[in-house]
């Protein structure tokens, strides 16, 4: 007799499911993470989780039989040592040889690690706690080590691991207690597991909804320290890569903005036609991304707010414009809230490494128009545009810096200070306007500067608004009487460790360093406290460094900045920068390339829908549905169809060039010319479609088709990952499929299954088999059709429910078979024969009695095949004693 | 092949015996033949159930249809003893009297001295008279003094007994429900047998006085001798093993089977078997025969196990033997 089993086949069962599963699933999960890591694991996770698996299954499975372990696992080693030795002569090449022992090593240490798992599993209550603690250690291990703290990265894993110890130790403890004879055993079983679900669902839930206020603070901080991962560590914490380039960042934190930019990494490089009085020394100003506004006193952050009053920031989407269409909002002029010593200045920008998304312009721009870039340049450069804007004859990047001497640029200033000192007050103010842009929140630290503000200007004598504003700058430049600066640039400030501290406090009154947001921030609240209206500007420095070309500048990526702007009556905002020059940077190598001068000039641009291209005599026709001749509109009675000659011209998408077999049917494009020929044919006024076209050239030569996609594509680094994932409709008639073939698999099985059996009973040669399969595959034909064993034994099943209504002779069958069991006796012919026949006469006199369809019915019932196989005894039968 | 032709023989025997007694009760004959059962595997029965179940009846039916000697209409002889609280372990075996003749003590047999004892509601005696049986149903003699008095070669006892949870009873000792081979839960009939007794009620006593003794004391000796002959196959002596082992080892059973019930068990199979017209064991046999025989010797830890867990044990058993092919 086989020894009794450890556990019972329900227990087994229970551990299988309940306790190996999950343990599985996590592992996999686990592995799947370290594959990442790890270049020993090779990136096999799938198999790798199904050694573990198997060492798992394995070791539940025996010590259920009451295996040895050490026995087993010695063997394990054994034949894990052995394979070891013997890959050394099968593998020819030593490459592969060493290859197959690492992998092999990892399949058989998972293996292993499996078999140790379930054993623990099976054999020890205490063994759950100490796995437990195991999976907690090497969470926080991979906590310690992770350098991107978001949320996802951290909450995941977290709450997985948590959520799998606890079930763990619970369900270890549960099925050691459980009673597996109790009635209804599966579903107190499924009872217990689905509260346990909820609990622990309601608890993390709760859980994480009060630490979500922490969760903000911490994430925000760490926003922009992380490394990004898919550019050089070097960049600027002002900027980030969406994807396509460089672009300023869309929230501030304080901490980890290092100025860490690649210094030799070039943004953009801008003509700027701003000059002074004189018409000849040119005046740079400042880039604008974007303003910061709010300050979230909770997170300590500076925020954009895109619901700010008098917004006057023109961001235009730059990939929606169709190339040489220009787009205006004069609306934001008015929102400006300047009218003095004001004038219209035009820039063009042409970029680099800047997104081809990103629109920066000095302040107040209201007008962009995607432009081309030379032919000559277009290596360099990947996009431009031109944009306009009304800049303030007072404003000058050149404000803090001193003018070194040069006389013109003292008088600027002066005459600057001269204008701004007429403002007494902001008594004209709008009191809502004053309200929001001197907001401050209260408390200890933002009244200690309150109070450092006060006593900067009483020190100064201070009483204009720009005077007190230039008090500041100079407090922020005073030196000691050694002549060492009170303030200092830094890229590592000190940053206090706790993440609730006022940093601001910190910079101003303990360590007195900092970078550009550093002094941008306490300016603000300086100036905020007495009352200026201001704001944060984000965008980048202008710095002019050379005198080659006058009114051109280069960007790089260290000039990603942050400074302050302050709003004068009638003047408007005024940029103000009063960081402290980094005294130990490396100046940024001057600019030897020439700038993209610009030779041609696009006479003509049409946008329109292409309808068909030959791409062997090169020319393609278009229905046009936007017309620009000589930088003006021209007015098209409807839809006009074009056809142009395409030999000489480039053909661009996105910011690549691409050949003239990417054009398709049905695209949006804009066809631009330079061609020299529409130079000498002007526009005359008033003159219509049917007139001009007539003058053109037919077909018109086009130097340049760009390709517009149907929709801005997104590229971004966020939205990369969903466009890898398969839609949900495809995965959803996979499931269906799945769900279909596994259902036909579930329904064919009580057939397979009894085929089997009946092949067994007719073609098996003994007579002890065959007696053996007629009596399974009767039962089971029987069970299948939903003829149910009421009470008693086979022999009595046979007599009183089945042979009366059958007239199979069954139990007499049975009565034969159970004779040739256990009986001494050997079979009479008239016996054997009845063993040989029974089994094809049973089943034809069974069909007589249920039709087709019933017996097809209850014959697809996958349910009752398993409780066949299952419990054949007890079915049916009373559970009274 | 002489073996053989005895099963039918025995057989016969028996059928004549089970219709006889069906004439007086009916719709038992599942428990007419446990009871057999425990006649022929020389053991004893303990009935168990509500009072007017028909259980006294049985008892009287079956002596009376066993002759005390071929050709005779004499029955065997058949005691009754009503239990009760105040009855003595001397009312039971007997006890020496005076004898002015002689001026000797001489020894009065008490109603023990019987083939067939029906011993009414044994469980409302006190337990020094429930002990006095133990030695009589175990070893077929009583010993008094130094003197040892065989019983008659046949002695079959048939206890009643009420449920314990009713009033006036005492829980028979666990060596005491040892020594009955199988208890038996009497049960009532179903409804239509129901009204069939009611119809004829006038006639039971009737039956029972006319009923015919249709085996004598021999023949049953014969078919005890016979149902030890039956042959039992290694498989079937297996079972019972794993069976009694897992009683033991059940977390919900307290007291297991013992050894001797095991061999206890092992006799009611043959016995069983033949009464079914078989010379071998089945697995049907065990079946059928594992909650009497077992049943009552163990304790269970509570009420539920008291319903599962032998039923479990069986049939995780059965499923065993169920799937094994051929066993020689």
């Amino acid at each position: 007799m086989a020894i009794p089993r450890h556990h019972s086949t329900k227990k087994e069962w229970a551990q299988y499911l309940l306790l190996g599963l999950p343990t599985v699933i996590w592992m996999a999960y686990a592995i799947f993470l370290a594959n990442q890591w790890l270049a020993v694991l090779s990136n096999n996770w799938i198999w790798q989780s199904f050694a573990f698996a198997t060492g798992l299954g394995l070791a539940i499975y025996a010590f259920a039989r009451r295996l040895r372990f050490i026995t087993l696992t010695l063997v394990c080693l054994g034949i894990m040592a052995i394979i070891k030795w013997a890959a050394q002569f099968t593998s020819p090449e030593e490459f592969d040889a060493f290859f197959f022992i690492i992998s092999s090593n990892n399949y058989f240490t998972l293996l292993l690690a499996g078999w140790i798992a379930g054993f623990g599993f099976s054999r020890s209550r205490f063994f759950t706690i100490f796995w437990a603690v195991l999976v907690l250690a090497v969470l926080l291990v991979v906590i310690a080590s992770i350098t991107e703290p978001m949320r996802k990265a951290l909450i995941i894993p977290t709450v997985a691991v948590l959520v799998y110890v606890t079930y763990i130790i619970y369900t270890g403890e549960f099925i050691r207690n459980m009673n597996e004879d109790q009635s209804g055993f599966k579903w107190f079983v499924a009872r217990k597991i689905i509260a346990f679900g909820i609990l622990m669902a309601l608890v993390i839930s709760i859980a994480l909804q009060m630490l979500k206020p922490e969760w903000n603070t911490i994430e925000k901080e760490w926003e922009n320290g992380g490394k990004p991962k898919e550019t050089n560590e070097r960049q600027n914490s002002l900027t980030r890569n969406d994807g396509q380039g460089v672009s300023t960042q869309t929230s501030m934190g304080l901490q980890g903005f290092n100025n860490r930019a690649n210094k030799d990494s070039l943004l953009f490089v801008a003509k700027l036609d701003n000059y002074f009085e004189d018409d000849v020394t040119p005046n740079p100003l400042y880039f604008v991304s974007d303003y910061y506004t709010l300050f979230d006193s909770l997170t300590q952050t500076f925020e954009i707010d895109s619901l700010r009053p008098y917004n006057d920031l023109f961001k235009p989407n730059l990939t929606a414009l169709p190339l040489y269409f220009p787009m205006e909002d004069t609306g934001v002029l008015g929102k400006s809230m300047s009218y003095l010593n004001r004038k219209v200045a035009d820039a063009e920008v042409y970029k680099t490494q800047l997104s081809p998304r990103h629109f920066t312009a000095p302040s107040t721009a209201f007008f962009v128009q995607p432009i081309s870039v030379p032919e000559e340049n277009k290596d360099i450069y990947k996009s431009a545009y031109r944009t306009k804007m009304l800049v303030s004859d007072l404003n000058s990047a050149y404000f803090v810096y001193n003018p070194g001497g040069d006389e013109g640029l003292a008088f600027f200033q002066e005459q600057r200070f001269a204008a701004l000192r007429s403002i007494p007050d902001y008594s004209e103010a709008p009191p809502d306007f004053m309200a929001y842009y001197t907001q401050m929140p209260t408390g200890n630290d933002y009244d200690s500067i309150r109070i450092l503000a006060d006593s900067i200007i009483k020190m100064a004598n201070a009483v204009t608004p720009v005077d007190k504003i230039i008090a500041i700058r100079n407090y922020f430049r005073q030196a000691d009487s050694t002549g060492t600066p009170l303030f200092r640039y830094s890229d590592n400030p000190g940053i206090p460790g706790i993440p609730s501290a006022n940093r601001l406090c910190h910079f101003l009154f303990d360590s007195k360093k900092g970078y550009c947001a550093y002094y941008a921030g306490a300016t603000l609240f300086l100036l905020r406290s007495l009352g200026i209206p201001s704001r944060i500007a984000t965008g980048f420095l202008t710095v002019d460094r050379s005198n080659k070309n006058p009114g051109w500048y280069w960007f790089y990526e260290d000039q990603a900045h942050a400074w302050v702007q302050a709003w004068f009556p009638g003047y408007g905002w005024l940029d103000f920068d009063t960081t402290i020059p980094d005294t130990e940077s490396r100046e940024s190598p001057q600019p030897d390339q020439t700038p993209p001068l610009t030779s041609q000039t696009a006479w003509l641009v049409a946008n329109g829908k292409l309808l068909d291209v030959d791409t062997i005599t090169r020319m393609a026709n278009m229905q046009v549905s936007k017309l620009l001749y000589w930088d003006n509109p021209v007015a098209l009675p409807g839809l006009v169809p074009v056809t142009m000659d395409v030999k000489l011209a480039t053909i661009l998408k996105d910011t690549g060039r691409v050949s003239l077999s990417n054009l398709q049917p049905g695209m949006e494009i804009v066809a631009v010319s330079f061609s020299e020929q529409f130079k000498e044919l002007p526009p005359v006024p008033g003159e219509k479609w049917s007139a001009l076209s007539q003058r053109w050239p037919n077909p018109i030569p086009i130097d340049e088709i760009k390709i517009i996609a149907p929709e801005p594509e997104k590229n971004t680094l966020e939205n990369k990952e969903v466009k890898t994932v398969v839609p949900w409709t495809t995965i959803g008639w996979w499931a269906l499929a799945f769900l279909l073939v596994a259902g036909v698999i579930a329904i064919s099985i009580p057939f397979a299954i009894y085929t089997w059996l009946a092949a067994r009973a007719r073609y098996t040669t003994t007579l002890a088999s065959k007696a053996y399969f007629s009596y399974m595959a009767s039962l089971f034909y029987l069970n299948q059709l939903g003829v149910k064993k009421l009470k008693g034994t086979h022999q009595q099943f046979a007599e009183k429910q089945i042979d009366p209504v059958f007239e199979t002779g069954l139990a007499n069958f049975i009565k034969v078979y159970q004779k040739m069991k256990y009986s001494n006796h050997s079979l009479n012919a008239n016996e054997e024969k009845i063993i040989r026949k029974h089994h094809p006469g049973f089943v034809k006199n069974v069909r007589k009695q249920i039709p087709f369809f019933k017996r097809v019915k209850h014959f697809v019932n996958t349910g009752t095949a398993i409780e066949f196989f299952t419990q054949p005894n007890t079915l049916g039968t009373g559970k009274k004693v | 092949m002489e073996n053989h032709i005895e099963t039918e023989m025995a057989l016969a025997n028996i059928h004549k015996l089970i219709a006889n007694v069906e004439k007086v009760i009916k719709g038992k004959s599942e428990m007419i033949r446990l009871i057999l059962t425990a006649l022929l595997s020389k053991g004893h029965i303990l009935l168990e159930d509500n009072p007017g179940t028909g259980k006294t009846v049985m008892a009287k039916t079956l002596a009376k249809s066993i002759s005390s000697a071929p050709g005779t209409h004499d029955g065997v002889s058949f005691h009754r003893i009503q239990f009760t609280p105040d009855l003595l372990p001397m009312d039971l075996i007997g006890s020496h009297i005076f004898d002015d003749v002689n001026k000797e003590f001489i020894f009065k047999k008490g109603p023990l001295f019987t083939n067939i004892l029906l011993a009414d509601e044994i469980n409302r005696a006190s337990p020094k008279v429930q002990s006095a049986l133990l030695e009589c149903m175990a070893e077929n003699q009583i010993t008094i003094g130094d003197i040892t008095h065989k019983l008659h070669d046949m002695f079959f006892t048939i206890a009643t007994q009420n449920p314990i949870e009713m009033e006036g009873t005492y829980p028979l000792p666990a060596a005491q429900l040892d020594r009955f081979s199988l208890k038996i839960i009497f049960g009532y009939v179903d409804e239509a047998t129901e009204l069939e007794i009611y119809k004829d009620y006038l006639g039971i006593s009737n039956n029972l006085e006319h009923i015919e003794q249709v085996l004598s004391m021999q023949e049953i000796l014969h078919l005890q001798a016979q149902a030890e002959k039956v042959f039992i196959d290694d498989a079937m002596v297996e079972s019972v093993r794993n069976i009694v082992w897992h009683t033991r080892r059940h977390p919900d059973i307290t007291l297991g089977a013992s050894t001797r019930s095991g061999i206890t068990f092992l006799k009611c199979l043959k016995a069983f078997a033949l009464i079914n017209g078989r010379d071998y064991v089945t697995e049907e046999d065990i079946q059928l025969l594992t909650l009497p025989v077992l049943h009552h010797r163990m304790i269970f830890r509570n009420k539920e196990a008291e319903k599962q867990a032998l039923n479990n044990i069986l049939y995780a058993e059965l499923d065993r033997l169920h799937k094994v092919k051929k066993t020689h």
